[in-house]
């Protein structure tokens, strides 16, 4: 039945080295950006050094996080360890700066070294060595905050009466880590990078006189860092949540039955994958502005829903004709002189003069339609979360009632189309004298009580399976059938729920509500539907 | 993971004032990473399907099997979902069944667990909760089973003979062959007429057939109705034996009853006590009957009836006796006798019923019980000790 997990929740040592190498990767993507604005301001600085700099202390600084929780190491030997490190990081930083410099720079520097120790610590250096602890103490902190996130030896299995146990049963919440806060630091950590890195890729990319004049024009191209970041920061985030996950679960007690680890990085792939194909092919600019997309928009949705009006009216118009025509003798007549269609929408110029094509404007209008369902969206979350505002405002609700007003238009047109079909059988058996004997009932279905049109879902349903090969058996029980039914059709609870609604509808004097009827009428089209599927595979 | 609408507006803000295209798709890519993460999961969760297949009904020291098939009846997988279901504590061999797995598109998964029926009783299993969300923790979705499912553990049925009861005292003191009292509902039969048979017991249209007169046979009703009335008010039970003394009271009617109708007799069941259905302290009751179905109605009561603490036994007994006929057997399990159920007897036994007394716990010394009930010819039998079960078990293994 269960299983016990293991007795300890932490990652391997493979999974925490990739961990770690995807983080100091995370890093140098803001590394590459910080090199590029300090290329601009100093052609001298030596970049792609700088960026393997911040990869090795990021890595440095997460594996000595890890040396350190590893040996238990004291508070004095803490410190003695952390000062050794940080003389050889400045020494690496002090000595890396001087790869890309003209030969004998660095031998004319130890010479004045020696004559003034001061001339070691250059503004160059020092802005380095600032920046290099930034990257260092990030790093830490993210190495701290995973090591934290993975179930922790104490707050597994202890004996009653170690110290950990006990300090882990009386501190609140039983000692146990907050998780949930560790992945919103995580989370910020990431973002506020993010933010930082587009920033910096911006003003590297943009001259800031220009963009001070609004007289910068557009940039495009791909900034590989900021995707990379992104791509691997998304990544990091989503392994994060899985440790988290891991955690509750190895202190739960809880087995995992699937390898969801191995399977968690295949599907962020996938899902990030799918997420930047779609975002590659939404547009990023416009050539027809705002105003003149909504006004487009409109006049084509008023084009559209004039040309559907006119179809049924011209549709009507000749039904009622040849109704008239049949009870007056006359011929046919069209009702209405067809009027000229309205003309369709004018067209509108983009802004950038490149002609009414449709692509372009079909452009703009995603674009527009984008930005707004963002923005709409942005706005409502952000006034929910905060002062309550929206509280029964639901994407998914509103997705239902969508789903729920096409599924009734659609049933609303089969009905309608099922009662033409119906006059027009109806009409043919008037006409024609050898019908009229086999003249079927006609039946509208909005008259019937809900008795009636239960059983009229029923017996259609019946019908419909007959034709799809599986009729009813006359000695076959509405209940024997409705096993037919039910391994035919492949909807069990659709079969379960019309035939105990035929059942009571037709052998009990029981009340039938609307909702019953209603429950009937959707159970009937999810078969109808299995079922003229059925047929028409029949048929070929 | 904090929201990261108040970042994409930030990003948004950003991507407008330096017209980066590429910022613009990193806000596509990370409002894409809210929107889907957040549809995602409340899609895929709302489509997995669950149903369950467990025997309804089991006996004391048998093994359900309960089978849970989760259908996912979406393209979406979803990459973790924890299924988590609750168990009477009393049933479960460990821990409650619960897990993780990956759910990938249409994918059918079956999973099983056993519970230990040790206790008779009336349970509920579940609900069912499966728990869901995305890759980033962003959005976390929980479903959990509205309906709920219901466990019957009947309890133990042990043969009759082996209670220690004589075998004919509950239905068999009168004697079938007088046939005094006939019920008119039940032909089994003709036979020849001979003098002295009353002429509306004449089956004219076999009579017909056969040239001579035949005579409607009936069914003798007073030897077949037998009516086990128990007491389960917990005051009556002394403090230290009413678990016990009231499972054995439980055990012994449900033996009773399965005897008689081996034997294709009627019995019939009242008792006070409350019912985990109704939530409520009532006189619980199944008219006599026959047959397997009605056995099974009647272990249903007595799977789950529990202890209560207001009912009168005494007025249990009197309503439950007054729908009997002339000669029918009470059998009356209860664990001691007081004065006032006393004079109830001693009044059905004037009414011309037969009674059996089954004590289970009294609080006082038995043979007094018996020697009072003897003076009014009723029959008092201990089902008390220990050791008593166990020797019907070990008779039950032989």
């Amino acid at each position: 039945m269960t299983s016990p997990a293991n007795s300890s929740g932490r990652p391997k040592e493979d999974v925490t080295v990739a961990r770690s190498v995807a983080i100091a990767a995370m890093l140098s993507c803001i590394a590459i950006s910080l090199a590029q604005i300090g290329q601009l301001i100093d052609p001298s600085w030596p970049g792609y050094v700088w960026v393997a700099l911040v990869f090795l202390v990021s890595l440095e600084s997460m594996h000595s996080y890890r040396l350190l929780a590893a040996r238990g190491v004291a508070a004095q030997d803490r410190g003695r360890f952390r000062f050794v490190e940080w003389v050889t990081i400045l020494l690496v930083v002090r000595f890396a700066l001087y790869l890309g410099q003209p030969a004998g720079t660095l031998s004319q520097d130890v010479w004045a070294w020696s004559e003034n120790l001061s001339a070691f610590f250059s503004g160059r250096f020092i802005l380095a060595a600032v920046l290099i602890a930034g990257f260092w103490g990030a790093a830490l902190f993210l190495a701290r905050t995973f090591g934290d996130l993975d179930a922790a030896e104490y707050e597994m299995h202890q004996a009653s009466t170690e110290l950990d146990r006990y300090l882990w049963q009386t501190m609140p919440r039983h000692g146990r880590q907050d998780r949930a806060a560790l992945l919103q630091r995580v989370g910020t950590l990431f973002l506020g990078g993010g933010i930082l890195l587009i920033l910096l890729a911006g003003l590297a990319r943009v001259d800031v006189r220009d963009m001070v004049l609004l007289q910068h024009g557009r940039s495009r191209g791909v900034i590989v860092n900021v995707l990379l970041y992104f791509a691997i920061g998304l990544l990091v985030m989503s392994q994060a949540h899985y440790a988290a996950l891991k955690a509750g679960w190895d202190l739960e007690r809880v087995p995992v039955w699937d390898r969801v680890g191995r399977r968690w990085l295949v599907a962020v792939l996938v899902f990030l994958a799918l997420i930047g194909l779609l975002s590659a092919l939404l547009p990023v600019g416009y050539s027809v502005g705002l105003i003149a997309t909504i006004g487009l928009v409109i006049n084509w949705v008023w084009y559209i829903a004039v040309q559907v009006v006119l179809a049924i009216l011209f549709v009507v118009s000749l039904l009622v004709s040849l109704m008239a025509s049949l009870f007056s003798g006359d011929p046919v007549d069209t009702a209405f002189e067809l009027q000229p269609p309205p003309p369709p929408p004018p067209e509108v110029v983009a802004a950038d003069g490149g002609g009414n094509t449709w692509w372009p404007l079909l452009r703009s209008v995603i674009f527009w339609a984008g930005l707004l369902v963002l923005v709409g969206y942005s706005v409502i979350v952000f006034m929910r979360d905060r002062w309550g505002l929206f509280r029964g405002f639901s994407l998914s609700v509103w997705w239902q009632r969508l789903r729920g007003w096409w599924g009734g238009a659609r049933a609303g047109l089969g009905e309608a189309v099922e009662r033409l079909r119906e006059g027009v059988l109806h009409w043919r058996a008037s006409r024609d004298p050898q019908l009229q004997s086999q003249q079927r009932r006609f039946l509208s279905v909005g008259r019937l009580s809900e008795r009636e049109r239960v059983r009229f879902f029923y017996l259609a349903t019946v019908r419909r399976a007959a034709e799809a090969g599986i009729a009813r058996q006359p000695t076959q029980t509405p209940i024997e059938y409705d096993d037919v039914l039910r391994s035919a059709t492949a909807e069990p609870e659709s079969a379960d729920t019309l035939t105990d609604a035929f059942v009571a509808a037709r052998y009990s004097s029981a009340d039938i509500t609307p909702g019953e009827a209603d429950q009937a009428k959707s159970a009937w089209q999810q078969l109808k539907r299995r079922l003229v599927r059925r047929s028409k595979r029949r048929s070929r | 993971m904090p929201n990261l609408i108040l970042y994409v507006v930030v990003l948004f803000v950003v991507a407008a004032a330096f017209r980066v295209d590429f910022f613009f798709y990193v806000l596509y890519f990370i409002f894409g990473v809210q929107l889907l993460a957040r549809v995602w999961v409340d899609q895929a969760l709302k489509r997995v399907t669950y149903r369950f297949d467990y025997p309804q009904r089991v006996f004391v020291g048998e093994r359900a099997t309960v089978r849970i098939q989760l259908t996912s009846k979406t393209a979406l997988p979803l990459p973790w979902l924890r299924l988590h279901e609750s168990t009477p504590v009393s049933l479960r061999r460990a821990e409650a069944f619960e897990g993780v797995m990956v759910l990938r598109p249409y994918e059918r998964r079956d999973f099983e667990y056993e519970l230990d029926c040790r206790q008779r009783g009336y349970y509920t299993l579940g609900p069912l909760t499966l728990e869901s969300g995305d890759l980033f923790g962003l959005q976390r979705s929980r479903q959990r089973e509205a309906q709920e499912r219901v466990l019957l553990v009947y309890p133990r049925v042990l043969p009759l003979s082996q209670l220690g009861l004589p075998a004919q005292s509950p239905f068999g003191s009168i004697p079938v062959k007088e046939r005094l009292y006939e019920d008119p509902t039940r032909l089994i039969g003709v036979r020849d007429y001979v003098r002295g048979d009353s002429f509306r017991k004449i089956h004219w249209r076999t009579s017909a057939a056969q040239g001579k007169l035949q005579v409607k046979r009936f069914e003798p009703a007073i030897s077949i109705e037998a009516l086990v009335v128990l007491n389960l008010r917990q005051e009556d039970y002394g403090i230290a034996r009413f678990y016990t003394a009231s499972e054995l009271g439980i055990t012994t009617a449900a033996s009773i009853a399965a005897h008689l109708v081996s034997a294709r007799q009627t019995v019939g069941l009242a008792c006070n006590a409350l019912d985990p259905l109704s939530g409520q302290e009532s006189f619980l009751g199944l008219d006599p009957g026959r047959g397997q179905g009605h056995l099974l109605q009647l272990l249903d009561i007595l799977a789950r009836v529990r202890l209560c603490h207001s009912l009168s036994f005494v007025e249990t007994v009197r309503e439950a006796s007054l729908g009997l006929t002339w000669g029918a057997t009470v059998i009356i399990i209860t664990p001691d006798v007081d004065d006032e159920l006393f004079s109830l007897l001693l009044w059905l036994k004037q009414r011309g019923l037969h009674l059996v007394l089954l004590v289970t716990d009294p609080q006082q010394a038995f043979r007094q019980v018996q020697q009072r009930a003897a003076q009014v010819n009723i029959a008092a039998l201990l089902v008390w000790q220990e050791s008593d079960l166990d020797m019907w078990r070990k008779d039950e293994r032989l």
